[in-house]
């Protein structure tokens, strides 16, 4: 059984991360994550005509590479849950149709990552579905259009702006033993704290991803020291340096342990960006780097807070203030003697 | 001499948008809105005219004078039909800036996608 | 008595304030100036040159100009370079008439995905729209002012 405390679920028999694929574009090859890819495409077009149909590319190749390391058939898949930045999260909803599953389209912003593997989790450790199927994806030229201006239109943009990352991430949970596994999750509230510039959105979810730590740590009764990772999903330059020093107003010192996705994907000093972000910036980081260095048993124990700002371009322009999210995942590497 | 004065006054008018985005963190949008109305009020006293006097192309370019045209052609069909004039006439001597700025565009996004 | 969380948020605040990195104001402004200026001298220098090419009046000659220079900005917008030189040179592209340019064409381009109709012809003017409404709207009024007083006058 699961034990749930508050916001927390802790699972007493762990859910398994069976595989996980990463795809995206051309600048994320560059940056550090680049080599963790399972595939890049070479222009942001990914070989579509319009950036809507570029994202769905993006989210296909990925789920179709996860499948194919997992070494699994369509059927083997149980329940698909994805989400995306676009309006409805139409990416999700398009690449749904193309497969024979049950499917439930998710949006937290940049946090669907972590809510969708969350709510797979849940489902595969009661037993209701036996494999799920998470996938995330955004695109740099899709989202710029939905949340701010055209890509083509002047723009010369303040120090906290950040960058879009183009990019999907797909990952197959399931029940039966594999090298990495989820251990626990906590699923945040909605924070505001009355933040209302959409070009400083990790300063903006700095807030949401600290209390959705802090609350995990209570809720578990661990400490800080539990654990060899703490990543968040796209807090950037700015934002990180908030959530740190959140977290050392209570005592957490974890600045040696600390990570945050978009602080990494771009390399830390991007130029004309404070960052990425982006739903595909989380999966990226954490299906890519962190995943592969726990396989390599150079971390044990992960904590993956993925941060999404809740807002829309309509309630920007109302002047209302935005309000943001974050769930963490924790992740654990699978020791072979404790049996899976 | 003329050249001088076309880069000074084009220079400051573009010197007084980059501060207005840079301190009053205006948008592109809010430029160039702001600066067509701040043309229009400024051929209200006639002081448009004067700056396209001294600096010709300096001050012609700026999108301010798209306000001072606008004006300028409202009032020209006014001298005629009075206050009917003003709408047959607002954009007597924009159109031409107007109608290739469409043309272009179109044109343009017939053509090209945008890269990113 | 303020609450922990009040503190909190005021601290949070106080961060965000220090940690503000103010865009260089200086060299925007120089850079806008310069690149202004440029622009305002060539735009003369083609001016001359259409009076003496077409035997054109001053008065003819204005027009092409500023034709040149809105099909110029298109075409930059076009290939994809317009929005990357704004990010160095700022207002000095933004406040001639290639701003006005840009805003129509990237905004029409961008929507070329969803037809001729709903795409391109009704997205041109999203955000150029501002230029014609408050331009149309300020210049009605200044010149009925005028015209008002001109009539009183007589």
């Amino acid at each position: 059984m699961m034990k749930k405390i508050r916001q927390t679920w802790v699972l007493e028999n762990p859910v398994y991360v069976e595989a996980a694929a990463i795809v995206a574009g051309p600048q994320e090859r560059e940056g550090p994550v680049g080599s963790y890819l399972d595939h890049s495409f070479k222009n942001l077009y990914c070989g579509e005509t319009t950036w809507e149909k570029a994202e769905r590319a993006l989210m296909k190749e990925a789920v179709d590479r996860s499948l194919k390391k997992a070494g699994r058939q369509t059927e083997d898949i149980d329940m698909f849950a994805a989400g995306d930045l676009l309006n409805q999260t139409v990416t999700s909803n398009y690449t749904a149709r193309d497969y024979p599953w049950p499917y439930m389209g998710l949006y937290s912003a940049c946090a669907t990552s972590m809510q969708s593997v969350a709510l797979l989790t849940l489902l595969v450790h009661s037993g209701i579905i036996k494999r799920g199927l998470s996938a995330v994806s955004s695109h740099y030229g899709a989202a710029e259009r939905q949340f701010r201006n055209p890509v083509e239109h002047v723009r010369q943009k303040p120090s906290t702006a950040m960058k879009t990352v183009t990019g999907a991430g797909a990952v197959i949970l399931s029940d039966s033993p594999a090298e990495i596994a989820v251990g626990s999750v906590t699923i945040g509230k909605a924070v505001d704290w009355d933040m209302k510039d959409p070009l400083d959105m990790g300063q903006a979810m700095a807030p949401a991803a600290y209390e959705t730590f802090r609350r995990h740590l209570e809720d578990t009764g661990r400490s800080e020291k539990d654990y060899d990772l703490i990543l968040t999903g796209d807090l950037s330059m700015f934002g990180s340096r908030q959530f740190l020093e959140l977290c050392e107003e209570d005592g957490l010192f974890i600045t040696d342990k600390y990570l945050d996705g978009g602080n990494t994907i771009f390399g830390y000093h991007p130029s004309g960006c404070a960052g990425g972000s982006g739903a595909a910036c989380s999966a990226l980081v954490t299906y890519g780097y962190v995943f592969h260095k726990m396989r390599s048993a150079h971390w044990k124990k992960v904590l993956c807070i993925a941060t999404g700002a809740l807002f829309n371009p309509l309630t920007v322009r109302q002047k209302e203030t935005i309000p943001c999210i974050a769930h963490a995942v924790e992740f654990i590497r699978v020791e072979e003697t404790a049996g899976g | 001499m003329e050249y001088l004065a076309a880069f000074a006054v084009g220079g400051l008018f573009c010197l007084i948008g980059q501060l207005f985005m840079d301190i009053g963190r205006w948008s592109p949008a809010h430029i160039m809105g702001g600066f067509v109305v701040g043309g229009a009020l400024l051929d209200g006293f006639h002081l448009y005219d004067r700056l396209i006097d001294f600096s010709g192309m300096g001050a012609i370019l700026p999108i301010s004078s798209f306000g001072h045209f606008l004006v300028h052609g409202a009032m020209a069909e006014s001298d005629r039909y009075g206050f009917l004039g003003i709408g047959m006439g607002i954009f007597e001597v924009t159109s031409a800036g107007v109608s290739s700025a469409i043309l272009f565009g179109f044109l343009t996004a017939l053509v090209f996608k945008p890269r990113g | 008595m303020k609450s922990e969380e009040q503190i909190r948020k005021e601290r949070f605040e106080e961060r965000r304030k220090r940690m503000i990195i103010k865009p260089p104001r200086i060299k925007n402004a120089v850079t806008a100036f310069v690149t202004g200026g440029l622009l305002a001298v060539a735009a003369q220098l083609l001016f001359n040159r259409y009076i003496v090419w077409f035997n054109l009046t001053e008065r003819e000659a204005v027009n092409p100009v500023v034709a040149t220079f809105i099909l110029g900005a298109c075409i930059l917008t076009g290939a994809g370079v317009f929005s990357r030189i704004s990010e160095k040179w700022g207002a000095g592209v933004i406040v001639p008439i290639t701003g006005f340019a840009n805003s129509v064409t990237s905004s029409a381009m961008e929507a070329r995905a969803e037809g001729v109709v709903y795409g391109i012809a009704g997205n041109m003017f999203r955000i150029a729209g501002v230029v014609l409404v408050f331009g149309v709207a300020s210049a009605y009024l200044v010149s009925f002012i005028r015209v008002l007083i001109e009539t009183l006058i007589n």
